[in-house]
């Protein structure tokens, strides 16, 4: 297990290749580990028939609502909980070219639009991301 | 019965496309031999024999006896099977406790994720997907299309039951239900009110003797 409950994550923005189960609403978001549930089969595999080997730790995300949705219309303490696989996880203090956490959205945002232009990530395809 | 008029079968007319994907994926499967019919008769046969009674057997006990409910908090499955229920195969159930000061609602919104084995099969709106993208965008309005306004000082807590998870949510129990028995109490608790759409309400004897 690389997180520990109460650790600051954020989820990889990359693009949905397959049957990913991390729904691109909190893709680039940061959160914190509010629970591990544990070691599971990978889904991106066993949905083709594989062994889902490695097992993948499976975590409890909680995310501030105004943090995902601009213009939440909720109240502020209002959060959304996610299970998010391991491998969608990084360390949000590594992701410090992203400085999302305190400052405004957008600005937050843009440099990494760039990054996954140039990454050529703009261009991959997105067999199947978020409602499907 | 006269059958000498033209028109087609009705039962044709009124299959679903998914009916029809899913008949035509299990003549598949069975002439492929991944499956035989009766694996598939009996899953059916054990989803459809599923209710929410079970979820609210649970939630009763957890209401009268504080040391269940902290054990339906820490294991669902060990705790259901305390009562004799089946908590199912995987995927394993994870219990949580709407308090004075957090709600919680349930949605899986990459497709239909319920806790099947404890609130039998999920109703139809869980699975559209106005509720699946609005529940998690728009919560709050979404409790209220369904009556239930919740107070601005109380956290909503959304689960999207993403991956191996299925959440059941412990509703608060009614005001005015302190002389019920837990058979009483779990006649309360609605299969809406264990997804978090609605709270239990109390019966009117209650609420009119409270």
């Amino acid at each position: 297990m690389r997180y520990r409950p109460g650790q600051l994550v954020r989820v990889r923005d990359a693009p949905s290749v397959g049957h990913v189960r991390t729904p691109s609403y909190v893709k680039g978001k940061a959160g914190r580990v509010e629970r591990v549930h544990g070691v599971f089969g990978n889904p991106e595999s066993l949905s083709y028939g594989g062994d889902g080997l490695p097992g993948q730790p499976l975590y409890l995300v909680r995310f501030e609502q105004r943090e995902v949705w601009s213009g939440y219309a909720g109240s502020a303490d209002d959060t959304i909980y996610v299970d998010v696989y391991e491998h969608w996880l990084l360390p949000a203090e590594n992701a410090a070219h992203f400085p999302g956490i305190g400052l405004s959205h957008r600005f937050a945002r843009w440099p990494r639009k760039m990054l996954r232009i140039f990454r050529g990530g703009w261009l991959a395809p997105s067999l199947c991301s978020g409602v499907k | 019965m006269d059958q000498d008029h033209d028109h087609e079968p009705i039962a044709s007319d009124a299959e679903l496309p998914a009916a029809a994907r899913a008949r035509a994926l299990e003549a598949l499967l069975v002439e492929k031999g991944v499956l035989a019919r009766e694996e598939i008769h009996r899953s059916v046969d054990w989803l459809v024999s599923r209710s929410r009674a079970d979820g609210a057997r649970l939630v009763a006990r957890a209401w009268v006896d504080p040391e269940f409910k902290a054990r339906l908090l820490a294991d669902a499955r060990a705790a259901a099977a305390e009562l004799g229920l089946d908590a199912g195969p995987a995927p394993r159930v994870v219990a949580a406790e709407n308090t004075d000061g957090v709600h919680h609602v349930v949605v899986c919104t990459l497709c239909s994720c319920y806790p099947r084995a404890l609130l039998g099969p999920p109703p139809a709106w869980y699975k559209s997907l106005a509720y699946r993208s609005r529940a998690v965008s728009d919560p709050r309005r979404v409790l209220a299309e369904f009556g239930l306004e919740l107070d601005p000082d109380v956290e909503l807590r959304v689960l999207d039951s993403t991956a191996d998870i299925r959440y059941l949510v412990i509703p608060r129990r009614p005001p005015g239900t302190e002389g019920l028995g837990e058979d009483e109490l779990a006649e309360l608790v609605t299969r809406d009110s264990m997804i978090g759409v609605a709270v239990p309400a109390a019966p009117a004897s209650a609420t009119a003797d409270s």
